[in-house]
């Protein structure tokens, strides 16, 4: 306490010293009250969001942490969300469908979106409801109450209808994905941006009907007819619709502007023809006085970047230019078109890496917001120029970006994979081995499921890197994903067996892990296709010949007898070598029943089409068997090997384990051809007949 | 009938620790039945086994020691609301649970937690079900409960082996 006291003692008296300077200090402070911020009620939670940053190498939240529910593929993880997202669907289902049990109202005040809606009849109906659900974007209910209206006779204000007609034209008469309904936008069909080419304009009766009583509005019937009609591809109707309205002098709004321009994508012209009608476009634009957004750009770049011209790039940076000048900053999905025009067909444009690389350095560390629906290609487009160009640091960069942040967001799960794969391709190009193994343990299994290619690529780079403790966890990923390719099943068995065959001490260790792989995989295979008839496993004469190694030095005998068999059920054979290393393997072992048992077995199934005489020839001078082994083999090869059989065949170990004894019964099994079935003896009926007329 | 009513005092004076329960003293009572004290203890049956779950194992007295409440919320504290309310929700929830899951629910227990509005569920599903039927039921009780409810509703699930909900076995009565 005394030295509390003290203390404080001693800083009033420093502070006494310099009275003079507290005044000077004070005088020359000018505190600034800030302004007060507007917060909403999320604004806490998004703030502590921003704390928590992306981490690719675990599940997202949306999955249950248990390792039975976690996704290890991009396809499980897309059914589960949607499996999830189904049930929620079957639940809204049921309420809809019984809205009777769903009466009690206990939330003060009440949580509209937990109730069931109101049923659509006589004497529900009114202009509220119906403005209600245009406001909620519900496009089926909309035109149900504004029909039932219509046979009770009540009368309907022209805003509202004129409202109901922008919702028909604007989502095409079709009930839009709901907001709330994440996994749907993001993983389902429809997220997917129609083609323009195709015409799939609904032309429902009641669009006509609206549009019909609406045109003493004058311009914003037009307006909303025309934009939804070329917005689905409804061209004829929509160029006729827009000649209507010029030859009455309708002024018209940027809208209908943008989407004309877009319209001549579909345009079979010269270049030079089509940019003329654009300039053309954008003169009216300027004579109707009428000042262009941020979608007037977009769908301009959109348009230039698909046609094909030498001088392409100048045009659309003088473009953006002149659109900059107005005050229209280009968006994300500007640079995506731009870097869509130069992709080129054949080669990119000399162009684009410095492009690509001017706005992936203006954007580093930046957190993204859209502004156009545009902005969603942004990633795909980026990375796919990243990959025509080749350039890893570009596409690392690109990477960076997605990652940082919320920028993943903007992309939907299609894209998402693509843009994924794009990196994993230029990876699998340009990169190392030290870069494939940084990536790939940062983003595989929960950010992206690589495909068979880049594994293929991993596997080489494991052999050339001699990495030999990594193989097999990404030989147990391979399987993983499900996606058998020939190529790679049979680049990965090769290097399996480099792996195992070179000096070093590590080997031993993953011998054994890579026999039960190998086990595994064969019986994974047998097992794949009995009850599948299109889908298989891929395997040659050639990738069984090195299972068969594998198995043999990862000391599998059960299995490497399940692989002889297999073999020679699907009429392959084996390669003199690879019996020639099974026997080594054998004798590394000391399961000398094994080898006489694989060249008995050889023997009997492959008959004169394997050369084995001079494996056994040599195996009949080693010490490794002992004499009533020898004495087999020599029965069954019908030789006279009596140079080596005199040998110290003393010394040999006939003590062996008790599973080469049960191999050695096994195998007379199998030796013997398949059993003739037993004949049945015809009945004498003559000897019947007597018998019964006894 | 003597034996039994001096069984289950001498019972209730080994339980109680601080001897609060009855003494020897006070040990002839007209009314045996109010004094035994049996709910939530399983005795050895005659002739079988006993399987118990994790929830049954443990005896009501050893409650706060060994094993925490299967229900959380403020309702019954001083000046919480709708305890009522909460206590039929509850057993509302259980039901529709044990239910929409098939009688899936490992050791039939499930915790119902309250925080702010948020209801939270966690039970123990047997690995049999395959995850994408887990999630299509997930998906299913969270929106039906939350309709019902009005609150946001949130599952929480472990998968166990089937066998893992069982925490006791009781030998049957003289095989011990």
């Amino acid at each position: 306490m005394s030295f509390l006291s003290t203390a404080t003692k001693t800083y009033r008296a420093s502070n006494f010293h310099f009275p003079h300077q507290w005044r000077t200090m004070t005088s020359q402070v000018d505190i600034n009250i800030p302004s007060r911020i507007p917060r909403g009620p999320t604004d806490i939670l998004k703030a502590l969001e921003k704390t928590v940053s992306y981490d690719p190498t675990g599940p997202s939240y949306r999955y249950f942490d248990d390792p039975h529910l976690v996704p290890y593929q991009e396809r499980q993880a897309r059914m589960f969300t949607l499996a999830k997202n189904a049930g929620r669907k079957a639940a809204r289902w049921v309420r809809d469908e019984h809205p009777e049990l769903f009466t009690q109202v206990i939330s003060d005040p009440p949580v509209m979106s937990y109730m069931p809606s109101a049923p659509i009849n006589a004497e529900t109906v009114n202009e509220n409801m119906l403005y209600q659900k245009i406001c909620d974007t519900k496009v089926t209910d909309a035109i149900k109450v504004y029909e039932t209206m219509q046979e009770n006779n009540l009368a309907v204000a022209d805003d509202i209808k004129l409202a109901l007609l922008e919702l028909l034209c604007f989502y095409n008469c079709e009930d839009p994905i709901p907001m709330e309904n994440e996994a749907d936008r993001f993983f389902g069909q429809r997220a997917v941006r129609k083609d323009l080419y195709i015409n799939s304009w609904k032309n429902h009766p009641l669009v006509q009907t609206l549009f019909n009583d609406l045109q003493h509005l004058g311009s914003a019937p037009y307006c909303a007819l025309i934009c939804g009609m070329f917005n689905a591809g409804a061209k004829a109707e929509g160029d006729r619709l827009l000649a209507e309205a010029k030859e009455k002098k309708i002024k018209l709004d940027v809208n209908v502007y943008n989407s004309t321009i877009t319209r001549l994508i579909s345009v079979y012209e010269k270049p030079e023809i089509k940019l003329e009608m654009i300039y053309e476009i954008l003169r009216e634009m300027n004579a109707a006085a009428i000042k262009p957004n941020l979608s007037t750009l977009n769908a301009v770049i959109d348009t230039i970047s698909r046609i094909l011209f030498p001088e392409k790039f100048s045009v659309i940076i003088k473009t953006v230019a002149e659109f900059e000048r107005l005050g229209i900053k280009p968006s994300l999905g500007t640079y995506a078109y731009i870097a869509r025009g130069c992709l080129g067909r054949t080669k990119p444009t000399a162009n684009l890496k410095p492009f690509l690389t001017t706005v992936l350095n203006s954007l580093r560390g930046q957190s993204l917001e859209p502004q156009h629906a545009a902005d969603a290609a942004f990633f795909d487009w980026m990375m796919k120029g990243c990959v025509v160009c080749e350039s890893l640091p570009l596409a690392t960069e690109c990477l960076q970006l997605f990652l940082h942040a919320r920028n993943r967001k903007l992309s939907d799960g299609y894209k998402t994979s693509t843009f994924f794969n794009n990196f994993f391709h230029v990876l699998s190009l340009q990169g190392d081995y030290k870069d494939m193994v940084k990536y790939y343990r940062l983003l595989v299994p929960h950010a992206h499921t690589v495909n068979a290619m880049f594994y293929k690529v991993l596997f080489e780079a494991c052999d050339a890197n001699a990495a030999i403790s990594d193989f097999p966890g990404y030989w147990r990923d391979y399987m993983g994903t499900g996606a058998f390719h020939e190529e790679t099943i049979s680049t990965m068995l090769e290097v399996a067996v480099n792996l195992t065959g070179l000096p070093d001490p590590e080997v031993q260790k993953i011998r054994p892990v890579i026999g039960s792989l190998a086990s595994n995989f064969i019986l994974f295979k047998i097992e794949y296709e009995k009850d599948r008839v299109f889908e298989r496993v891929p395997l040659s004469s050639d990738m069984c010949n090195n299972i068969l190694i594998l198995l043999a030095r990862g000391h599998q005998w059960r299995s490497l007898q399940t692989g002889l068999k297999f073999m020679s059920d699907k009429v392959m054979l084996p390669q003199e070598n690879t019996i020639t290393q099974i026997v080594d393997s054998c004798n590394d072992h000391n399961n000398p029943n094994m080898a006489v048992w694989v060249l008995k077995y050889c023997h009997s199934t492959f008959e004169n089409k394997l050369q084995l005489k001079p494996v056994v020839a040599t195996l009949m001078k080693s010490d490794f068997l002992n004499d009533d082994m020898k004495k087999d083999l020599k029965e069954t090869f019908n030789d006279d090997y009596s140079s080596s059989s005199s040998s110290g065949s003393s010394e040999s170990d006939s003590s062996d384990s008790s599973d080469s004894d049960s191999d050695s019964s096994d195998s007379e099994e199998i030796a013997v051809p398949r059993k003739k079935k037993p004949e049945v003896p015809k009945p004498d009926i003559v000897q019947i007949i007597k018998d019964k007329a006894i | 009938m003597a034996l039994n009513v001096t069984k289950s005092v001498w019972k209730n004076v080994l339980l109680s620790r601080h001897g609060c329960a009855l003494t020897l003293e006070r040990s002839i009572s007209t009314t045996p039945a109010c004094n035994k004290i049996s709910t939530g203890r399983y005795k050895p049956l005659e002739g079988r086994y006993q399987v118990l779950t994790y929830d049954q194992a443990i005896k009501p007295h050893e409650l706060v020691h060994m094993k925490s409440w299967n229900t959380w919320n403020t309702s019954t504290l001083k000046g919480g609301r709708r305890s009522q309310l909460t206590t039929i929700e509850d057993m509302f929830i259980r039901r529709f649970i044990h239910g929409a899951w098939f009688c899936n629910t490992v050791g039939e227990q499930i915790i119902i937690k309250r925080q702010h509005n948020i209801i939270r569920i966690a039970f123990c599903v047997p690995k049999t079900v395959s995850p994408q039927n887990c999630y299509f039921i997930t998906g299913f009780c969270e929106e039906m409960l939350s309709i019902w409810l009005h609150c946001p509703v949130k599952l929480e699930i472990q998968t166990t082996e089937p066998h893992e909900g069982y925490a006791k076995v009781i030998n049957p009565q003289g095989l011990n």
